[in-house]
């Protein structure tokens, strides 16, 4: 992932442009909020016109959305403000259309935004990971002290999505009026989040409004926190989300990072020690021989390349 | 992200390559205006950071949840004498 610090911003601030990828029907205006250079997966505000219609298709991207405002129709599902879809890369969603017109919130998380019309899946694709959900009406709020140490009271989520192997997760979160916390905070995991309603206050940055986004890589020192007449957003982040939190606002990112490890190696010791020393300190990271051990009835692949099954 | 990490790979087209590197040039603008903003508000962030010392040491710092701990003046960290940034 290689996107830079966009915080704040807010898309109300800019205009929509015409999509001119190829696939996407005309109607369909965006705004960027964030871009990675690298691959560009990417965020982007998105109205669709009243009268717009994409026909049934995939994209080479994972996709997750959110309906912003107004509604659209999947299919035969009218779906409302609120609505959450996870897409894998290759799924093939019905059709979309909008009679009224509707904005969205879309996160292509592996790659460019791409439609290719098909009715059919890609082979590739993972379809058993799709879910999507009415997000207002059919989950509760939980409190945010979910993890520890937590927000203070008055922050509350509702989780959309999980990943069990890296622990990234997509979620609302709320803020009740008045609520403030007094700590700064960073994650060693980077961290998104669009206002879809309200403002909030953070001591580095001020107030963030409906509209309002930030892509923030890992070490970034954000907080205080406070919200006068509260806020509902969106967040997102890539792994772990642990609150380092401190009170000291000029530390930099390399310096929470050492801090980080400090911790990990205060907390971890032994594991710790096992990462610095000999040489397993390998970016990619360790084998995990859940990952690579062979299994009875799957097919595994030699170096060497050649195939077989263990059936 | 979250991020399944479901990609199917291909080549990319030309046109695709053309708006990805428009792309990138306006964020690079949009980021600058970013950095420019909170520049500017350098004075005001001091404040800040001074009114929120005093509610460590009036009400606490929130070390987890709502449990607060009150902190004394001389606990509180020094400004460095390097250039603080908060947008990196």
């Amino acid at each position: 992932m290689s996107r830079p610090h966009i915080e704040p911003f807010c898309d109300r601030d800019v205009h929509f442009k015409n999509m001119a990828l190829p696939g996407f029907s005309a109607g369909y205006r965006y705004k960027m909020l964030s871009l990675d250079t690298e691959i560009g997966s990417c965020t982007m505000t998105v109205q669709l016109d009243g009268g717009y219609k994409q026909p049934p298709g995939f994209s080479y991207s994972e996709l997750e959305f959110i309906v912003v405002e107004g509604s659209i129709k999947v299919g035969d599902q009218e779906c409302v403000r609120g609505h959450y879809f996870f897409v894998p890369a290759g799924y093939a969603m019905p059709e979309i259309s909008s009679e009224q017109g509707a904005l969205l919130l879309k996160m292509y998380n592996t790659a460019e935004p791409s439609h290719v019309e098909s009715d059919a899946h890609h082979p590739l694709s993972r379809t058993e990971l799709y879910h999507d959900i009415d997000t207002f009406s059919n989950i509760t709020w939980a409190p945010g002290n979910l993890v520890s140490p937590s927000v203070a009271s008055g922050c509350m989520i509702k989780l959309l999505n999980f990943n069990p192997d890296t622990f990234a997760m997509t979620f609302l979160y709320c803020m009740t009026p008045h609520f403030h916390q007094d700590n700064i905070s960073y994650h060693d995991c980077a961290e998104e989040g669009y206002h879809l309603w309200g403002t909030s206050w953070m001591m580095q940055f001020g107030e963030l409004p409906t509209g309002g986004y930030f892509w923030r890589p890992p070490y970034i020192n954000h907080g205080a926190f406070a919200s006068e007449l509260g806020c509902i957003a969106i967040g997102r982040t890539d792994s772990k989300l642990f609150n380092h939190f401190h009170y000291n606002p000029w530390s930099t990112p390399d310096e929470n990072e050492s801090r980080s490890a400090a911790r990990l190696a205060k907390r971890d010791p032994v594991l710790y020690k096992w990462c610095v020393n000999n040489s397993h300190n390998h970016p990619h990271g360790p084998e995990d021989f859940e990952d690579t051990m062979p299994r009875r009835g799957h097919t595994h692949t030699h170096a060497d390349g050649t195939t077989h099954s263990h059936d | 992200m979250t991020f399944k990490n479901t990609r199917i790979e291909r080549e990319l087209p030309a046109e695709v390559r053309k708006w990805l590197d428009e792309e990138v040039k306006e964020q690079d603008e949009r980021y600058q205006k970013i950095v420019d903003e909170m520049r500017a508000l350098d004075s005001t962030r001091d404040q800040w950071y001074e009114e929120f010392f005093e509610r460590l040491k009036k009400y606490g710092f929130n070390v987890d949840g709502d449990q607060r701990l009150k902190l004394a003046e001389e606990e509180l960290p020094v400004k460095p004498e390097r250039d603080h940034v908060v947008v990196y």
